[in-house]
């Protein structure tokens, strides 16, 4: 009987838990949206900015500066559409949590659980990655002293 | 009152889907809890090696500034540090204590780990809300 492996159950203690989790998570995942706005609105702001002053053009080229537009932009677009993914996770645990809790839906809590799953397999990921980078840089600093003091 | 009702009916069991699903999210969330905790303490340790270097490049940069005015940024900075912590301690109790839960099937450990869990949802919102105003005061001044 695979459905009775497990004997725990969410009871009135762990659903009021959980229920407080999930509004946090909905406000977390909110705010998360209206970062990645307030990042694009930037993005699209700011080289219009750094276009329109003339201090700007003496020391670079117009040629740096269009590329430096485009890197930003660019740039602020990738790490909206990296940051969505957890956000819109996150926004799904939440409601599907919430349903659940609300009605006894067993496949809603399952959904929930779910999508809490690929949000923190998400942010481990992320994390491996950026140790992979401090680890490599501080590998290369240690090559780069070695060859200095040669 | 009809509004004032609790919301759960009854007991929401957890079937073999969802305790697998929960079973999955340990690893990951004791990973990124010591992945965090580790990260802070090295944060620590060279903020306490250079600490001194650090308050006379600032005085140095800063000479109208007194001395208890950096102290109060170093204890601010290590306030941070200990908070930030204890909302990683709290991730890593989750897993911790929903690993033995699903393991001894115990519900008072479930119960324990799920609201660790809320503990640092609470944390991560906070610090969440006060970065992203954090961030607008700097933008704006």
């Amino acid at each position: 009987m695979l459905e009775n492996v497990f004997e725990l159950s969410i009871d009135a203690e762990s659903g009021s838990y959980l229920r407080e989790t999930a509004k946090w998570a909905r406000y977390f995942s909110i705010l998360g949206f209206v970062c990645c706005a307030f990042i694009l609105v930037m993005a699209l702001i700011i080289p219009g900015i750094i276009l329109r002053n003339p201090d700007f053009f003496q020391v670079q080229s117009q040629i740096q500066t269009q590329g430096m537009e485009v890197g930003l932009v660019v740039g602020s677009i990738l790490g909206v559409a990296i940051y969505l993914y957890p956000c819109i996770l996150l926004f799904r645990f939440s409601g599907k949590l919430l349903q659940a809790l609300k009605t006894n839906d067993q496949s809603a809590l399952n959904a929930a659980f779910k999508n809490l799953r690929s949000c923190y397999r998400f942010f481990g990921i992320i994390s491996i990655i950026v140790i992979g980078i401090y680890a490599l840089i501080f590998i290369i600093a240690m090559i780069g002293m070695a060859f200095v003091r040669r | 009152m009809e509004d004032n009702k609790p919301e759960i009916l009854s007991d929401l069991p957890i079937d073999y889907d969802a305790g697998n699903t929960l079973k999955k999210i340990l690893p990951w969330t004791k990973f990124i809890s010591i992945a965090g905790i580790v990260f802070l303490g090295l944060i620590l340790i060279i903020l306490i090696f250079t600490s001194q270097r650090l308050s006379d490049s600032f005085k140095d940069n800063n000479p109208d500034l007194g001395n208890l005015w950096i102290l109060s940024m170093l204890v601010g900075v290590l306030v941070v540090i200990v908070v930030f912590g204890y909302s990683l301690w709290m991730l890593l109790r989750f897993s911790i204590l929903v690993k033995k839960a699903l393991e001894t099937q115990d519900q008072e450990s479930f119960n324990k780990g799920i609201q660790s869990m809320k503990i640092y949802s609470i944390f991560i919102g906070v610090f969440a809300a006060l970065g992203l105003i954090s961030n607008i005061y700097n933008l704006i001044i």
